[in-house]
């Protein structure tokens, strides 16, 4: 395996090579020799090719926070584990949220038919409220959120079955 | 000539406000308490309180709402006033006339003028009777047939506000016929449910105005200005970045609206802080917006530059004292920039964002002031608004104020939570902000040159060494490999 | 310890003459290498990919630590045999790092005719674990295999060493608390099987692998019952139902992660305290070997210029200098390790045969690994010596090597000729790794001699039928000879036929003995069984 990050939607491995005084790995053609001194719990010195840097980072699970040169970065680690499970067949029945909230109210139930447009869901988050529209035809096949329920961003709120043209 | 303090007042709010209100306190030498939800138990704010009483409820917006529970811990406690902050109770009449009944003093106006301000139809007709300027709008039921009709005959774009609406929330845009029955649909419900009242109205909206509002203060009797601030750069009707002085506002102007602003305070017999918000058209055009009568978010840019603090005198005010500042004593000079720190992912239209704050340094100098409540722990989630503070700054001139508020941004550091910290430096180093050439449209129509710079290759590899050598999975394999085959490092033969 | 003082040149002509030579050799040998590794009938590359199968190597990469060596062992198997049919022998063997942790490999390469196992796939799989029990390290194996391949099969089951005793071994493993770890990404049927099941840990893919006895074909075959894989043997029911496999995984990167996750688990070993210090990179630059090895297999060399390029701070401390001086023993350091080095310098004669003795009990007494460096053509031979004992003294020789308690490593740098051959510890001394560079030779007798006392049986033979020949067809008998002699003697044949663990390239022969080395470390090194007897 190699490690691999992601910054901004762009993913970089960096691979290890060999220690030396440091610890020699190879970014994007580039071989650097790399040291890291930690100053305290979040910041650290960090060293690249005998230039020093001096930044501020905190890690949580899979995700790294990091200041450096007055800027901020979230670096995501990418897990070998997550990337390698097939996604689940998307055919646009799969309605997913679009960022973290509430769910507001429920407007159908399984069941029901649907065309595109419907609003099948009414959800909030952080004092907006958003209308969840279905982007197929079809059967409502399962609503996995009820309404006072809370989700995160990407989580499956309604699972709508296309149904075929009818020619 | 009355010279009353109150003995102790409750803080009925939390994060920042509570901390500026409760820090008031401890200069005026008042015993404070502060009412908290448990999901704020580690707040900051609770040990610069005399006292700290937890309020029960299951979610923490309802409990900072609950004003039967606020009120009983007031009696209990011996409470001889409340400040409210800003959001919340901040402009609920309700509220003030409950504690007025208890004979408890609400930290603001009277509850007739928090009425009359709050309905953004009643405010306007007020505004309108007493010769002042307002924009066209249609205020009839959104169920009416005839809304959609008369709502276009207005002209498209639109806005959609709710009447019982303030702070920009609310309010959503129209471009089209067919767009109206959705966007009211929605409107309503928000309403409903934040406001307590579905009716809405529509005003034409000017897509390029310039959003200038004026602080005023008055104790019923007198009312005096504190200059204008503009706060333009907003993005969904929230307010991003606000300034003192306006760039690019004559004198003339500045006098005109500050005359307009005092004149609508004075006709309501406004007593405590507030706010008279307008829109400037690039025609040269005043229209009044509303009125905010309560201490806004930006109230530190008006104090930066003026040296009045605006919370201290709606504490002495609300005692009963009259206000001892005149008119001629305020003297703006130099600029204040304001910018709010919230918790979103910017460059990508703007999307909420959870977390926790895993570690934060705040900047410091001489004109650099940060309001924060936020703490190292703090969970950062969608049961709150996304403002997590306010860095604001204060220099000679606007172009050193630019500067002095870049680089407290700079300096600036919140880890655990995606923040608009890179994305609000952006806007202060576009050649059209720093020109001074600002509007509500400000954001939208330069999304696509306000984007994160890119990461130069020297860059990307300090981010990544520090990466790969902070990943703690990496640490953990690293250590637990025999030193042999790290010395030898990736070899195949 | 002193650095070895090197008179070597490298700007004299026969310095440059051999570096071309040799480079030449070492090209060769990578695209020998390439090829057994990735050149695959498109066919096969697309039968993978439609089943939605990574190829071997790829998963190996994905299985290994970052920043960590792989030592592969036997390459070029079987590169010989079956008329090139079965590059690498059908399977990936070596130890690598997974989650810290030193383990043996075993992958099937199912890009080679569905990873069927010839003979030789047989005997390398056995040899990986041999080396396992021998070093008591885990494994992992890598299970996707189409089962015996048939038209061979007299020549994979039924002896003592053939496919049973790859199952033998796991068992042996297992007793000695060696963990075993299977990845089922294909199938595992009738004896494969076993890998699996054989294996403490074993994950299974979803839709691809398979674990049964008899495949549905044989099934119906046998008692008419018709099923499909999965029924029989796929991963939900033996995750679920037959609890033959442990864990469940829904693709091949899943199934590696879990892998990993696994190993995480396994405890670290405690190994020998072997002397170590600091490593330190040779003094002298390693390329240079080059240069040094002769482009002549008679031609000789130092065998100290190889040390000094092989060892840290290519300091040696020499045993014997001024005796026996066509055995060249000494200590030395390699990647931080203490070592004893035998190395030759001529033909071995009483009182070289000797000092390696003694040198090889010096060793036993303080517990240091033996390294032999192989360019020997023989024992000298002649009346005087035979007065003088040479083959009691050579008997010592061997006797010494064969019964030293200290793990042993050989590396056949030139010739490895005849009875030299033993006393400097060759395949049937148990070194716990062997391997070849690809100049070296191995016979019983120099190919020259040999080819010469061949070519003069077949003439005689010939002759006494009644044939004449004359000088030409005398010269053609001889050179054919001297041509079968030389392919069967080559390290490539040597290699195919697995009679080493892989062919290295002499620059790479400092990392290959620093893991060997560690590799070895994981049992106690027992005491000697006499003090030492000066010969």
């Amino acid at each position: 395996m190699q490690p691999t990050y992601e910054i901004d939607g762009q993913e970089y491995i960096v691979q290890p090579m060999r220690r030396n005084h440091g610890l020699v790995v190879l970014i994007e053609g580039s071989d650097l020799e790399i040291n890291l001194q930690d100053i305290d719990q979040c910041k650290a010195e960090v060293t690249v090719n005998g230039r020093s840097h001096l930044l501020y980072a905190m890690q949580l699970d899979n995700t790294l926070y990091v200041h450096a040169d007055g800027r901020h970065h979230v670096i995501n680690i990418i897990d070998e584990f997550e990337n390698g499970v097939v996604d689940e067949r998307d055919d646009g029945g799969s309605l997913k949220a679009p960022m973290p909230g509430v769910v507001e109210a429920v407007y159908v139930s399984e069941g029901d038919q649907v065309v595109v447009g419907d609003v099948v869901m009414l959800i909030e988050s952080m004092k907006l409220q958003t209308e969840i529209k279905s982007a197929v035809a079809g059967t409502v096949d399962t609503v996995y959120k009820t309404a006072g329920s809370s989700f995160d961003k990407g989580a499956l709120l309604v699972a709508i079955a296309v149904t075929a043209e009818k020619s | 000539m009355n010279d009353r303090v109150f003995n102790k007042v409750l803080v009925a709010n939390r994060g920042e406000i509570a901390c500026r209100v409760l820090q008031a306190l401890q200069q005026l030498n008042i015993t404070s308490v502060l009412v908290y939800h448990e999901a704020d138990k580690n707040s900051p704010a609770l040990a610069m309180a005399n006292e700290a009483v937890e309020l029960i409820g299951d979610s923490p917006t309802g409990a900072y709402l609950d004003m039967v529970q606020i009120i009983q811990i007031c009696q209990r406690l011996g409470v001889d006033a409340v400040h409210p902050g800003y959001g919340f109770l901040s402009e609920n009449s309700q509220f003030a006339r409950s504690l007025a009944s208890a004979n408890i003093t609400f930290i603001g106006p009277r509850a007739e003028i928090i009425e009359l301000m709050g309905d953004k139809i009643t405010s306007r007709n007020f505004v309108a009777e007493h010769g002042y300027p307002v924009s066209p709008s249609i205020t009839m039921d959104a169920d009416d047939e005839r809304f959609s009709i008369e709502a276009s005959k207005l002209g498209f774009p639109l806005v959609v506000k709710a009447s019982a609406g303030g702070g920009g929330k609310g309010m959503s845009i129209v471009n089209s016929v067919q767009e109206l029955s959705g966007t009211l649909r929605v409107a309503a419900s928000e309403a409903e449910k934040y406001f307590g009242d579905k009716r809405v109205y529509v005003e034409r909206y000017f897509s390029s105005a310039r959003h200038i509002e004026v602080q005023v203060l008055g104790d019923g009797e007198h009312v005096i200005h504190l200059a204008e601030r503009d706060c333009s750069v907003q993005r969904r009707f929230q307010k991003v970045i606000e300034e003192s002085p306006a760039a690019h506002f004559s004198d003339a102007m500045r006098e005109k609206i500050c005359k307009v602003a005092v004149g609508i305070a004075t006709a309501a017999k406004y007593s405590s802080a507030g706010t008279v918000e307008f829109l400037y058209t690039p025609e040269g055009e005043l229209f009044f917006l509303e009125m905010n009568t309560r201490i806004q978010v930006e109230h530190p840019v008006t104090e930066m530059v003026t040296g009045v603090d605006l919370v201290v005198e709606q504490i002495k005010i609300a005692a009963g004292q009259p206000l001892l500042i005149k008119q001629s004593d305020i003297k703006p000079s130099g600029h204040a920039i304001e910018c709010r720190i919230c918790a979103e992912d910017s460059f990508n239209g703007f999307l909420p964002e959870i977390g926790r704050v895993l570690f934060f340094k705040i900047p410091e100098g001489e004109g650099v002031r940060f309001d924060g409540g936020i703490y190292t722990g703090q969970l950062v989630t969608s049961a709150y608004d996304p403002m997590l503070a306010k860095v604001v700054v204060h220099a000679a001139t606007r172009e050193l104020a630019l500067e002095k508020a870049k680089k407290a941004l700079a300096e600036l550091i919140i880890l655990g939570v995606k923040t608009n910290i890179d994305y609000v430096k952006e806007i202060l180093s576009h050649p059209e902000f720093v020109r001074g050439g600002v509007d509500t449209s400000f954001i939208k129509n330069y999304q696509h040159s306000i984007v994160q710079q890119p990461l130069s290759k020297q860059q990307q590899q300090v981010i990544l060494a520090a990466a790969l050598l902070k990943d703690r999975k990496f640490s953990l394999l690293r250590d637990a490999t025999p030193s042999l085959y790290g010395a030898i490092g990736h070899w195949r033969n | 310890m002193r650095k070895i003082i090197s008179n070597i040149n490298p700007q004299s002509e026969l310095f440059k003459r051999y570096k071309k030579h040799n480079r030449t050799m070492i090209d060769d040998f990578h695209l020998r290498q390439d090829e057994a590794r990735f050149k695959r009938p498109d066919r096969d590359i697309q039968r993978l990919v439609k089943q939605n199968k990574m190829m071997p190597r790829d998963r190996l990469e994905l299985l290994l630590d970052p920043g960590t060596p792989f030592l592969e062992l036997s390459s070029l198997a079987a590169g010989e045999a079956y008329e090139g049919s079965s590059p690498s022998a059908s399977c990936i063997t070596g130890v690598g790092v997974v989650g810290g942790r030193e383990v043996m490999i075993n992958a099937s390469d199912s890009s080679v005719k569905g990873g069927a196992w010839y003979p030789l796939t047989v005997k390398k799989i056995v040899r990986a674990l041999d080396i396992a029990i021998e070093n008591r390290l885990p494994v992992i194996h890598m299970c996707d295999s189409a089962g015996g391949f048939l038209p061979l099969q007299s020549h994979l089951f039924g002896d003592k060493y053939m496919a049973g005793r790859i199952f033998r071994n796991q068992s042996q493993l297992s007793k000695m608390g060696c963990k075993q770890l299977s990845l089922v990404f294909g199938h595992c049927t009738a004896g494969g099987a076993y890998i699996p099941a054989l294996s403490d840990y074993s994950v299974i893919v979803e839709g691809t692998g398979a674990v049964f006895l008899g495949g549905p074909p044989l099934v119906k075959a046998a008692t008419g019952q018709d099923v499909t894989v999965d029924e029989l043997g796929g991963a939900r029911m033996h995750t679920s139902v037959s609890g033959t496999c442990d864990y469940y995984a829904r693709s091949e990167k899943e199934a590696i992660a879990i892998g990993r996750e696994i190993v995480m688990q396994w405890e670290q070993k405690t190994k020998f305290e072997l002397q170590c210090e600091t490593p330190e990179d040779p003094y002298y630059d390693p390329e240079e070997l080059y240069g040094i090895i002769p482009d002549n297999i008679k031609a000789g060399f130092d065998v100290r210029e190889v040390i000094a390029r092989i060892v840290d701070g290519s300091r040696f401390a020499e045993y014997q200098p001024d005796y026996g001086e066509t055995m060249v023993c000494g200590f030395a350091n390699l990647w931080g390790y203490k070592v004893g080095i035998l190395g030759n310098n001529g033909v071995l004669f009483n009182d070289s045969s000797l000092k390696a003795a003694h040198f090889m009990e010096l060793c036993n007494q303080n517990r240091v690994p033996l390294i032999f460096l192989q360019n020997i053509t023989g024992y000298m031979i002649g009346k005087e010596y035979e007065q003088n004992g040479i083959t009691k003294d050579g008997a010592k020789m061997i006797m010494v090597q064969a019964c030293s308690e200290v793990p042993k490593f050989t590396v056949m740098i030139n010739g490895s000729f005849g009875a030299g051959n033993y006393g400097m510890c060759g395949r049937a001394f148990d070194s716990r790794y062997l391997f070849s560079w690809p100049n070296s030779q191995i016979s019983v007798m120099g190919s020259e001699q040999a080819a010469n006392t061949l070519a003069s049986v077949k003439i005689a033979q010939l002759e006494r039928n009644g044939e004449t020949l004359d000088k030409y067809k005398i010269q053609e008998i001889r050179e054919s000879v001297l041509a079968d002699y030389e392919n069967q003697t080559s390290a490539y044949y040597t290699s195919s036929e697995l009679w080493d663990d892989g062919i290295l390239d002499p620059v790479a022969t400092r990392n290959a003995l620093g893991i060997a080395i560690s590799t070895s470390l994981n049992t106690l090194i027992a005491d000697p069984s006499y003090g030492v007897l000066r010969l």
